[in-house]
Protein backbone atom coordinates (compact mmCIF):
# COMPACT_ATOMS: atom_id res chain seq x y z
CA UNK A 1 0.00 0.00 0.00
CA UNK A 2 1.45 3.32 -1.18
CA UNK A 3 1.72 6.21 1.53
CA UNK A 4 2.91 10.11 0.80
CA UNK A 5 4.88 11.14 3.27
CA UNK A 6 4.75 15.13 3.36
CA UNK A 7 8.26 16.13 4.05
CA UNK A 8 8.27 20.42 2.40
CA UNK A 9 12.27 20.43 3.31
CA UNK A 10 14.85 22.79 1.24
CA UNK A 11 17.82 20.62 0.03
CA UNK A 12 19.45 23.44 1.21
CA UNK A 13 18.36 23.20 4.89
CA UNK A 14 21.56 21.52 6.55
CA UNK A 15 24.27 24.10 4.64
CA UNK A 16 21.35 26.92 6.00
CA UNK A 17 21.85 25.65 9.37
CA UNK A 18 25.70 26.02 9.30
CA UNK A 19 25.26 29.02 7.56
CA UNK A 20 23.55 30.55 10.51
CA UNK A 21 25.99 29.73 12.97
CA UNK A 22 28.56 31.29 10.86
CA UNK A 23 26.46 34.22 10.59
CA UNK A 24 26.33 34.48 14.65
CA UNK A 25 29.85 33.78 14.89
CA UNK A 26 30.65 36.88 12.88
CA UNK A 27 28.07 39.11 14.88
CA UNK A 28 29.34 37.81 18.17
CA UNK A 29 33.07 39.27 16.80
CA UNK A 30 31.59 42.56 15.33
CA UNK A 31 33.25 41.52 11.63
CA UNK A 32 31.25 41.97 8.36
CA UNK A 33 31.64 39.76 5.68
CA UNK A 34 31.52 39.85 1.83
CA UNK A 35 30.98 36.40 -0.27
CA UNK A 36 32.70 37.78 -3.37
CA UNK A 37 31.23 35.54 -6.33
CA UNK A 38 32.09 35.24 -10.30
CA UNK A 39 33.69 33.85 -12.79
CA UNK A 40 37.65 32.73 -13.56
CA UNK A 41 39.53 35.36 -14.27
CA UNK A 42 37.38 38.11 -14.03
CA UNK A 43 40.07 39.50 -11.29
CA UNK A 44 39.05 38.45 -7.67
CA UNK A 45 42.34 38.05 -6.16
CA UNK A 46 43.72 40.98 -7.85
CA UNK A 47 40.93 43.18 -6.61
CA UNK A 48 41.86 41.79 -2.53
CA UNK A 49 45.60 42.45 -3.06
CA UNK A 50 44.81 46.26 -4.45
CA UNK A 51 42.76 46.29 -0.93
CA UNK A 52 45.25 44.80 1.03
CA UNK A 53 47.64 47.43 -0.13
CA UNK A 54 44.79 49.96 1.94
CA UNK A 55 43.85 47.34 4.73
CA UNK A 56 46.82 45.28 4.98
CA UNK A 57 46.19 42.55 7.68
CA UNK A 58 42.60 44.38 9.00
CA UNK A 59 41.38 42.35 5.88
CA UNK A 60 41.14 38.84 6.36
CA UNK A 61 40.44 36.94 3.52
CA UNK A 62 39.07 33.06 3.16
CA UNK A 63 39.74 32.53 -0.26
CA UNK A 64 38.58 29.05 -2.17
CA UNK A 65 40.01 27.18 -5.46
CA UNK A 66 39.82 23.31 -6.59
CA UNK A 67 43.70 23.41 -6.17
CA UNK A 68 46.84 25.36 -4.74
CA UNK A 69 47.45 27.91 -2.30
CA UNK A 70 48.52 30.39 -5.36
CA UNK A 71 45.74 32.61 -4.16
CA UNK A 72 46.53 32.75 -0.35
CA UNK A 73 49.87 33.20 -0.95
CA UNK A 74 49.36 35.92 -2.91
CA UNK A 75 47.05 37.92 -0.34
CA UNK A 76 49.46 36.85 2.65
CA UNK A 77 52.30 38.60 0.43
CA UNK A 78 49.95 41.75 -0.28
CA UNK A 79 49.61 42.47 3.76
CA UNK A 80 46.00 40.32 4.24
CA UNK A 81 45.35 37.43 6.57
CA UNK A 82 44.18 34.63 4.33
CA UNK A 83 43.38 31.10 4.52
CA UNK A 84 43.21 28.96 1.17
CA UNK A 85 40.80 26.35 0.82
CA UNK A 86 41.01 23.52 -1.82
CA UNK A 87 38.45 21.94 -2.41
CA UNK A 88 39.38 19.58 -4.71
CA UNK A 89 36.68 19.31 -6.78
CA UNK A 90 34.07 21.34 -5.61
CA UNK A 91 32.71 23.93 -7.32
CA UNK A 92 31.58 25.98 -4.61
CA UNK A 93 31.99 26.64 -1.22
CA UNK A 94 29.83 26.00 1.37
CA UNK A 95 29.02 27.18 4.87
CA UNK A 96 30.94 23.86 6.56
CA UNK A 97 34.05 24.32 4.76
CA UNK A 98 33.96 28.40 5.79
CA UNK A 99 33.39 27.37 9.44
CA UNK A 100 36.39 24.81 9.30
CA UNK A 101 38.63 27.91 7.67
CA UNK A 102 37.86 30.69 10.28
CA UNK A 103 39.33 27.88 13.07
CA UNK A 104 43.13 29.32 12.92
CA UNK A 105 42.05 32.77 12.22
CA UNK A 106 42.60 36.00 14.64
CA UNK A 107 39.93 38.47 14.08
CA UNK A 108 40.95 40.92 17.06
CA UNK A 109 41.75 43.78 14.43
CA UNK A 110 40.07 42.25 11.42
CA UNK A 111 38.13 45.97 9.79
CA UNK A 112 36.32 43.09 7.36
CA UNK A 113 36.40 39.46 5.89
CA UNK A 114 36.16 38.53 2.65
CA UNK A 115 35.19 34.90 1.03
CA UNK A 116 36.69 34.82 -2.14
CA UNK A 117 34.56 31.88 -3.63
CA UNK A 118 35.64 29.49 -6.71
CA UNK A 119 35.49 30.17 -10.00
CA UNK A 120 31.98 30.08 -11.06
CA UNK A 121 29.14 32.00 -11.72
CA UNK A 122 26.33 29.82 -11.20
CA UNK A 123 27.11 27.43 -8.15
CA UNK A 124 28.42 29.75 -5.57
CA UNK A 125 25.35 31.93 -6.34
CA UNK A 126 22.86 29.94 -4.39
CA UNK A 127 25.02 28.72 -1.31
CA UNK A 128 24.73 30.87 2.04
CA UNK A 129 28.31 31.06 3.88
CA UNK A 130 26.41 33.33 6.41
CA UNK A 131 27.65 36.26 4.65
CA UNK A 132 26.39 40.07 5.08
CA UNK A 133 26.82 40.47 1.25
CA UNK A 134 27.31 38.65 -2.09
CA UNK A 135 29.41 40.55 -4.23
CA UNK A 136 29.23 39.89 -7.88
CA UNK A 137 32.31 40.68 -10.03
CA UNK A 138 32.31 41.01 -13.75
CA UNK A 139 34.99 41.99 -16.30
CA UNK A 140 35.12 43.90 -19.19
CA UNK A 141 36.64 40.89 -21.48
CA UNK A 142 33.44 38.58 -20.46
CA UNK A 143 30.35 40.51 -22.10
CA UNK A 144 28.12 42.78 -21.12
CA UNK A 145 25.21 40.02 -21.28
CA UNK A 146 26.64 38.25 -18.03
CA UNK A 147 24.14 39.22 -15.60
CA UNK A 148 21.31 38.76 -18.21
CA UNK A 149 22.50 34.82 -18.70
CA UNK A 150 23.37 34.37 -14.67
CA UNK A 151 20.32 36.18 -13.23
CA UNK A 152 20.36 33.59 -9.99
CA UNK A 153 23.58 35.62 -9.01
CA UNK A 154 22.66 39.04 -10.31
CA UNK A 155 19.38 39.41 -8.10
CA UNK A 156 21.36 38.11 -5.41
CA UNK A 157 24.49 40.47 -5.40
CA UNK A 158 24.04 43.58 -3.15
CA UNK A 159 26.98 44.76 -5.24
CA UNK A 160 28.77 44.50 -8.76
CA UNK A 161 32.29 45.21 -9.48
CA UNK A 162 32.75 46.06 -12.99
CA UNK A 163 36.63 45.14 -13.86
CA UNK A 164 39.30 45.88 -15.91
CA UNK A 165 37.25 48.68 -17.17
CA UNK A 166 40.77 49.92 -19.04
CA UNK A 167 40.32 47.75 -21.51
CA UNK A 168 36.94 49.10 -22.56
CA UNK A 169 38.82 50.82 -25.57
CA UNK A 170 39.77 47.22 -26.89
CA UNK A 171 36.46 45.11 -26.22
CA UNK A 172 32.85 45.23 -27.25
CA UNK A 173 31.25 46.22 -23.42
CA UNK A 174 28.62 48.35 -22.82
CA UNK A 175 28.83 49.42 -19.30
CA UNK A 176 25.16 50.97 -19.94
CA UNK A 177 23.54 47.68 -20.90
CA UNK A 178 25.48 46.27 -17.61
CA UNK A 179 24.13 48.47 -15.53
CA UNK A 180 20.66 48.53 -17.17
CA UNK A 181 20.12 44.78 -17.12
CA UNK A 182 21.53 44.56 -13.38
CA UNK A 183 19.27 47.50 -12.58
CA UNK A 184 16.09 45.30 -13.70
CA UNK A 185 17.49 42.43 -11.84
CA UNK A 186 18.11 44.29 -8.57
CA UNK A 187 17.49 47.75 -8.13
CA UNK A 188 18.83 47.55 -4.81
CA UNK A 189 22.81 46.61 -6.11
CA UNK A 190 25.25 49.01 -6.62
CA UNK A 191 27.82 48.90 -9.67
CA UNK A 192 31.47 49.89 -8.94
CA UNK A 193 33.36 50.09 -12.37
CA UNK A 194 36.67 49.74 -11.50
CA UNK A 195 40.01 48.80 -12.85
CA UNK A 196 42.30 47.62 -10.04
CA UNK A 197 45.19 47.77 -12.47
CA UNK A 198 45.48 51.28 -12.95
CA UNK A 199 43.33 52.50 -9.70
CA UNK A 200 40.21 53.98 -11.89
CA UNK A 201 37.30 53.90 -9.91
CA UNK A 202 38.67 52.16 -6.92
CA UNK A 203 38.28 54.60 -4.49
CA UNK A 204 34.50 54.10 -4.56
CA UNK A 205 34.70 50.47 -3.58
CA UNK A 206 36.57 51.21 -1.04
CA UNK A 207 34.36 53.77 0.20
CA UNK A 208 31.63 51.12 0.19
CA UNK A 209 33.46 48.54 1.79
CA UNK A 210 34.55 51.43 4.93
CA UNK A 211 30.70 51.92 5.26
CA UNK A 212 30.36 48.35 5.94
CA UNK A 213 33.21 47.46 8.49
CA UNK A 214 32.85 47.92 12.14
CA UNK B 1 27.61 20.62 -11.67
CA UNK B 2 26.92 21.38 -7.52
CA UNK B 3 23.56 19.17 -8.23
CA UNK B 4 25.28 15.69 -7.36
CA UNK B 5 25.73 17.20 -4.26
CA UNK B 6 22.06 18.18 -4.02
CA UNK B 7 20.94 15.23 -5.23
CA UNK B 8 22.82 13.70 -2.26
CA UNK B 9 21.03 15.45 0.29
CA UNK B 10 17.15 14.29 -1.43
CA UNK B 11 18.76 10.94 -0.97
CA UNK B 12 19.60 11.76 2.53
CA UNK B 13 16.53 13.59 3.20
CA UNK B 14 14.30 11.01 1.71
CA UNK B 15 15.81 8.00 3.11
CA UNK B 16 15.38 9.30 6.53
CA UNK B 17 11.91 9.90 6.27
CA UNK B 18 11.39 6.66 4.36
CA UNK B 19 12.46 4.65 7.59
CA UNK B 20 13.49 1.63 5.70
CA UNK B 21 10.19 1.36 3.59
CA UNK B 22 10.46 1.34 -0.36
CA UNK B 23 10.77 4.71 -1.41
CA UNK B 24 8.84 4.63 -5.01
CA UNK B 25 8.31 8.52 -6.18
CA UNK B 26 9.89 11.99 -5.45
CA UNK B 27 8.44 15.11 -5.46
CA UNK B 28 10.78 18.22 -5.76
CA UNK B 29 9.86 22.23 -6.44
CA UNK B 30 12.30 23.84 -7.91
CA UNK B 31 12.65 27.40 -8.70
CA UNK B 32 13.66 29.53 -11.76
CA UNK B 33 16.24 31.37 -9.82
CA UNK B 34 17.63 28.41 -7.62
CA UNK B 35 20.89 27.74 -9.84
CA UNK B 36 19.89 23.87 -9.85
CA UNK B 37 19.87 22.43 -13.19
CA UNK B 38 16.56 20.50 -13.42
CA UNK B 39 18.08 17.59 -15.72
CA UNK B 40 21.47 17.29 -14.30
CA UNK B 41 19.78 17.18 -10.66
CA UNK B 42 17.80 13.97 -12.38
CA UNK B 43 20.46 12.15 -13.40
CA UNK B 44 22.65 12.03 -10.82
CA UNK B 45 19.53 11.28 -8.20
CA UNK B 46 18.64 8.11 -10.32
CA UNK B 47 21.83 7.00 -10.06
CA UNK B 48 22.20 7.89 -6.60
CA UNK B 49 19.11 6.39 -5.67
CA UNK B 50 20.03 3.21 -7.88
CA UNK B 51 23.24 2.65 -4.92
CA UNK B 52 20.80 3.55 -1.88
CA UNK B 53 17.99 1.55 -2.94
CA UNK B 54 19.01 -1.31 -5.38
CA UNK B 55 15.42 -3.26 -4.58
CA UNK B 56 13.52 -0.68 -6.90
CA UNK B 57 13.15 2.20 -9.78
CA UNK B 58 12.55 5.26 -7.74
CA UNK B 59 10.04 8.03 -10.28
CA UNK B 60 10.85 11.85 -10.17
CA UNK B 61 8.42 14.82 -10.07
CA UNK B 62 9.41 18.07 -10.80
CA UNK B 63 7.58 20.93 -10.21
CA UNK B 64 9.47 23.94 -11.64
CA UNK B 65 8.57 27.43 -9.97
CA UNK B 66 8.45 30.58 -12.03
CA UNK B 67 10.52 33.38 -10.14
CA UNK B 68 7.88 35.74 -9.02
CA UNK B 69 8.50 39.07 -7.56
CA UNK B 70 6.93 42.03 -5.09
CA UNK B 71 7.09 45.40 -6.51
CA UNK B 72 7.87 48.14 -4.26
CA UNK B 73 4.05 49.90 -6.22
CA UNK B 74 2.79 46.87 -4.01
CA UNK B 75 2.12 45.04 -6.90
CA UNK B 76 3.57 41.33 -7.11
CA UNK B 77 3.90 39.49 -10.61
CA UNK B 78 5.29 36.61 -12.17
CA UNK B 79 7.00 37.99 -15.50
CA UNK B 80 7.52 35.87 -18.46
CA UNK B 81 11.18 37.24 -19.00
CA UNK B 82 13.35 37.93 -16.13
CA UNK B 83 13.46 41.15 -17.73
CA UNK B 84 9.73 41.65 -17.77
CA UNK B 85 9.40 45.34 -15.87
CA UNK B 86 5.94 45.58 -12.86
CA UNK B 87 2.94 45.70 -14.97
CA UNK B 88 1.25 48.32 -12.62
CA UNK B 89 3.83 50.85 -12.81
CA UNK B 90 6.80 49.25 -15.33
CA UNK B 91 9.46 50.09 -12.77
CA UNK B 92 11.64 47.33 -11.70
CA UNK B 93 12.05 48.16 -7.72
CA UNK B 94 11.20 44.92 -6.59
CA UNK B 95 12.00 42.29 -4.30
CA UNK B 96 12.38 38.46 -5.26
CA UNK B 97 9.42 36.35 -3.34
CA UNK B 98 8.97 33.22 -5.23
CA UNK B 99 11.63 31.04 -7.42
CA UNK B 100 14.82 30.85 -5.15
CA UNK B 101 13.73 27.65 -4.04
CA UNK B 102 14.99 23.74 -4.48
CA UNK B 103 12.38 21.61 -2.18
CA UNK B 104 11.47 18.21 -1.38
CA UNK B 105 7.68 18.36 -1.02
CA UNK B 106 6.95 14.32 -0.02
CA UNK B 107 7.84 11.46 -1.00
CA UNK B 108 5.75 8.01 -2.03
CA UNK B 109 6.63 4.77 0.12
CA UNK B 110 5.80 1.56 -0.25
CA UNK B 111 4.30 0.06 2.91
CA UNK B 112 4.61 -3.26 2.39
Amino acid sequence: MSETIRIAGSVAAANDAIARQNRLFFAAHGLRVLNMVSSPGSGKTSILERMALTYGDRLAIITGDIQTTLDADRLKAAGAQAVQIQTGGSCHLNAAMIQKAMRPMNFETTSLLIIENVGNLICPSTFDLGELYKVAVLSVTEGDEKPAKYPALFTRANAVIVNKIDLLPYVKFSLARAREDCRKLNSAAKLFPLSCTTGEGFEAWLDYCKALER
Amino acid sequence: MHEYGVALEIVHMATERAEGRKITKVILSIGDLSGVFGDSLLMYCDLLFRDAQPSGEVLFSVKRVNAAFRCSCGATYTPAEIFDSCPACGGFDRTVIDGNQCIIESIEVDNE
